[in-house]
């Protein structure tokens, strides 16, 4: 009963101590909202992130690059052999070029730019692309055949039924500028002077602007939802690998693959430049992944691109917790310096109050319960500055996401529990600051206090 | 109802012993209205103190129904305040942000009244007290007489059967000072026990049972009327 007299009592004072109990709190605040900003992000990070990277495939990827040459073997390319023999390995559900390129596509009288991509027609035996909406996919490597996608279509805003049959002209964009911008730039990476750098990027582009580029006219045969990957994404426009290797087109849309050409010192003469492995299971992961690079290739591995952005996201995620930590010990350190100066100003009223009989443990818990009010106030504030900051940091991240073309990720998650959980923690850290000018009121002594003044 | 055994308080500063009780033999009987008189520094106020069980004895007993006081545990000395005692001071000690009413309420907080019949009791005996207008008022936007009558309503509000008053008309004018001792007259006449240390030798206190004189921390002079 007396608990809830002194629960009165010091949302009294603090009313009444409004700009010292509005600072005093700010410091809890600054400190629970980095820390709710932290655990949400962790969690978001353990929750969210790993579930969709699952869910779209990523632990189940394998992007295999060219060999390396080294000093007595030849570089290994990624050619029809090597399709056989990764395909071949055990727990590989599908292997396929990550061949790629940007077409200006003309259909009827309107032309369109899309991402092409070329594929194996066995690609459909191993797994399904997606979901046929409509027709079949290609029959052969060498078919005049392509599989459009239903986003393709749904920007046009045409019914999948209602373009099978219909001829497609594909002519390969050229990508001088952003050959030139690219290259020059991993050139300057690797480096190159900048000048010197730039004057071999204006060759390549010379080089590949001058090669030409055919046209391709394909059937439409299929229409298909295609899936998503990690780090690529299937072509907006599939057409069989044979099909498309009279027409000169890299993309340079990946810089991974930009990089791997460069690694080369050549084009698509020695093979593809990226294939893209698919596993039946993850558990196969590093398994595969050793055998991939026993056969002679080299193999970036997406799992430990996510290792590496875990442990990054946990740097981040502990730098922010340890200015949070920091934060609440400043905080604490106010909160005593606020009781103390508070107890030190209402001596004569602990004086009167004892005189009245309150115990010593009346006056510690008068004066606990007036901390931890603070931190009640601060945690509360902390928890919707730090909810604000999180949400507003993911609905950045998330139109950038969305601009991307990227599946959309909640990087923050916050279980409820969470947020109580801090309320607590900032309570506790308060009422542990308190506890030092508590014990402090309670050994005041009345005579002194009583005292005329 | 209290008797004081060869009660000391010294006071050490420095090197040198303040005794502010030297040895005082006091009996009070149940009931009674003791006036306590004597120059500053006679020891008045400390022999309050140790009555309330603010302070401890350096030696010698203050035998009470609740045993001798400076043997009691802190915690039951606060006890033998919430419940047995009222005080009243000369600079009233009122809480300067709470109200007359909140004041005189958190009087009977620690003798574990509820919170409804305290308030109840405390404007009953504001409105006794003829401050029925003043029970939302700040002390300081009250008179010394009002501060001082919110302060007597403070002490007695919780029926204490102990009345501890140190120089309470001591900041009053005459006819405030007039009506406190009226105020503590009535109390006696309901048989509450009384001790008011006062200086105020104009003081109508004819009605007290007893007066002692306090000389260097004894008890030097001592008259009944009956
Ligand atoms: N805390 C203390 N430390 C040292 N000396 C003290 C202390 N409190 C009181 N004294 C001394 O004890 C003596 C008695 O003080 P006390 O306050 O009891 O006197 P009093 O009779 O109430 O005087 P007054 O009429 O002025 O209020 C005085 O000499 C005083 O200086
Ligand atoms: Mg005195």
């Amino acid at each position: 009963m007396i608990f809830v007299e002194f629960l009165r009592i010091a949302f009294e004072n603090l009313r009444r101590m409004k700009l010292r109990t509005a600072l005093t709190s700010a410091g809890v605040m600054v400190g629970i909202g980095a820390l709710v900003a932290m655990l949400s992000f962790g969690f978001g990070i353990q929750r969210n992130v790993s579930a969709q990277f699952e869910e779209i495939g990523l632990f189940r990827t394998i992007q295999v690059l060219p060999g390396k040459a080294t000093g007595d073997s030849a570089a290994t390319p990624l050619d029809e052999l090597a399709l056989q023999r990764i395909g071949a390995l055990d727990g590989v559900a599908l292997v396929y070029p990550q061949e790629t390129f940007d077409g200006n596509v003309t259909w009827r009288d309107s032309t369109r730019q899309a991402v092409v991509q070329a594929l194996p027609a066995s690609f459909v035996e191993q797994r399904s692309v997606g979901e046929m909406v409509a027709g079949r996919f290609f029959a052969s490597d060498s078919a005049r055949e392509a599989v459009v996608s239903r986003a393709w279509l749904r920007e046009l805003d045409v019914e999948p039924d209602s373009i099978l049959g219909d001829t497609l002209t594909i002519r390969a964009a050229t990508a001088g500028g952003l050959i030139k911008a690219l290259g020059g730039r991993v050139l300057e990476n690797r480096g190159m002077d900048s000048e010197a750098a730039e004057g071999l990027a204006s060759l390549g582009e010379w080089l590949l602007g001058g090669s030409g580029s055919g046209a391709l006219r394909l059937v439409v045969v299929g229409v298909a939802e295609v899936e998503w990957g990690f780090g690529f994404r299937l072509g907006e426009i599939l057409v069989p690998t044979k099909t498309v290797e009279g027409i000169d087109a890299l993309s340079f849309g990946d810089p991974l693959e930009l990089m791997a050409m460069l690694d080369e010192g050549g084009g698509a003469s020695s093979g593809w430049s990226v294939l893209i492995v698919t596993l039946e299971s993850e558990r196969d992961y590093t398994r595969v992944e050793e055998r991939i690079e026993e056969l002679g290739y080299s193999t970036f591995s997406f799992l430990d691109r996510f290792d590496e952005m875990r442990k990054g996201f946990l740097v981040f995620d502990f730098f922010i917790g340890a200015i949070g930590l920091i934060a609440l010990l400043v905080a604490a350190l106010g909160i005593v310096n606020t009781m103390v100066m508070s107890i030190i100003e209402r001596t004569r009223e602990i004086g009167i109050l004892k005189s009245l009989g309150a115990e010593e443990g009346h006056l510690r818990l008068l004066f606990l319960v007036e901390s931890g009010a603070i931190g009640l106030i601060g945690s509360l504030a902390g928890l919707l500055l730090g909810w604000g900051v999180s949400r507003g940091i993911s609905t950045i991240i998330q139109y950038y996401m969305k601009r991307e073309g990227a599946p959309v990720i909640d990087l923050f998650d916050l279980p409820v529990w969470t947020a109580f959980a801090a309320i607590g923690f900032g309570i506790l850290v308060s009422v542990l600051a308190g506890l030092y000018p508590s014990s402090r009121a309670a050994r005041v002594d009345p005579v002194q206090a009583l005292r005329h003044d | 109802m209290l008797r004081t055994h060869q009660l000391r308080r010294v006071y050490r500063l420095g090197g040198a012993e303040i005794r502010a009780l030297d040895g005082v033999d006091l009996e009070i009987r149940d009931g009674e209205y003791l006036r306590v008189i004597g120059s500053s520094g006679s020891g008045k106020s400390t022999l309050l103190n140790l009555l309330a069980g603010l302070d401890r004895p350096t030696e010698g007993r203050i035998e009470t129904p609740a045993g001798d006081l400076g043997r009691l545990s802190r915690k039951e000395l606060a006890a033998w305040r919430s419940r047995q005692i009222g005080m009243v001071f000369q600079t009233f000690n009122l809480i300067p942000h709470r109200t007359a009413l909140q004041n005189v309420e958190l009087g009977m907080l620690f003798a574990g009244l509820e919170r409804r019949e305290r308030i109840r009791r405390a404007t009953e005996m504001l409105e006794q007290l003829g401050l029925a207008g003043r029970l939302n008022h700040r002390p300081a936007d009250l008179s010394g007489g009002e501060q001082q009558r919110v302060a007597l309503a403070r002490a007695m509000a919780k029926g204490p059967r102990l009345l501890l008053a140190d120089e309470p008309t001591g900041n009053l004018d005459r006819e405030n000072a007039e009506a406190t001792a009226g105020f503590l007259r009535e109390m006696s006449g309901r048989g509450v026990t009384i001790v008011l240390v006062t200086h105020d030798a104009g003081l109508a206190t004819d009605d007290v049972h007893r007066t002692v004189r306090m000389d260097y921390g004894r008890i030097v002079d001592e008259e009944e009327r009956a």
